[in-house]
């Protein structure tokens, strides 16, 4: 189906994101899953448009008949860094992350910020597993509950990773 | 048909917040020559909004009704309509929930 792999450059986030909705379109999926997949997707490239400052994006890609896996990771100032930059303050990468996947954005408007935490909504009702990191700091989204890691080295930017199994999926019941 | 005043749009995919915003830049133009207080935006050649397109739309559409400005949506497949109406209803819950 579809294994991929690519590093890109911020410039041409826009391009590969149609690429990668022009590839995954010619699948099969059953019912709702591929509204699942884009809308993911797109709110992951959202965020790193509008909010890391990066230069580099990672973007794995497998789908199989039977699972989905999405890891996209970039080099850009963090999750902490951007919520401090627009004065609000969380007290470090654990707090952060918490923030993003509550849905508090660093936009001004309180209609925005939604990315995340409606994409780990969809993930649990898919019972599948979501992990965020950014900084010092990783949190494990599965079977509805969390887990926090330290990463001891660090991780520069935001990383996200989506599994789960391909089902059908009532996605615009799940989607908020 | 194509209706007067109609704003085509030819992106299949609308993604990021400057896609509303491009939109929002060729009302203002079209309005300062056809001088209409309805335009109406053609989406049949879309199969795709991100959560912030609309978002950003939504917000576009609002600043134009202040303005006594009517945007209309036209030609939406039926998915992408399912998907405006939750997130407009989301803003609209918002917009209660944070009202003093």
């Amino acid at each position: 189906m579809i294994n991929y792999e690519k590093k890109i450059n911020f410039q041409d986030i826009d391009q590969e994101l149609i690429n990668i909705f022009k590839e995954i379109e010619n699948l099969k999926f059953p019912k709702g899953f591929l509204d699942f997949i884009n809308y993911s997707v797109s709110e992951l490239f959202v965020n790193i448009k509008e909010h890391s400052k990066a230069e580099i994006i990672l973007i794995k890609i497998d789908i199989n008949m039977r699972n989905f896996f999405i890891e996209i990771s970039d080099n850009g100032i963090g999750l902490r860094k951007s919520y401090l930059l627009k004065k609000i303050y969380p007290k470090d990468d654990f707090v952060a992350i918490e923030f993003a996947l509550s849905g508090l954005s660093t936009e001004d408007s309180q209609e925005r910020g939604f990315g995340l935490y409606s994409i780990k909504k969809l993930v649990n009702v898919l019972k599948g597993e979501m992990i965020v990191e950014s900084g010092f700091a990783r949190i494990i989204i599965k079977n509805n509950q969390t887990i926090s890691e330290k990463i001891p080295k660090g991780f520069q930017g935001v990383k996200a990773i989506l599994k789960t199994s391909i089902k059908v999926l009532d996605f615009y019941k799940a989607v908020e | 048909m194509k209706k007067k005043h109609s704003v085509a749009i030819p992106k299949k995919y609308l993604i990021f917040r400057e896609d509303a915003r491009k939109i929002s830049v060729i009302i203002q133009n079209k309005n300062k020559k056809e001088k209409n207080k309805t335009f109406y935006l053609d989406f049949s050649k879309t199969s795709f909004f991100s959560r912030s397109f609309i978002d950003e739309l939504l917000n576009m559409i609002g600043d134009f009704r202040k303005k006594k400005l009517i945007i209309k949506i036209t030609n939406l497949k039926p998915q992408l309509e399912k998907f405006l109406k939750r997130v407009e209803k989301r803003k609209q819950n918002i917009k209660k929930e944070t009202a003093f």
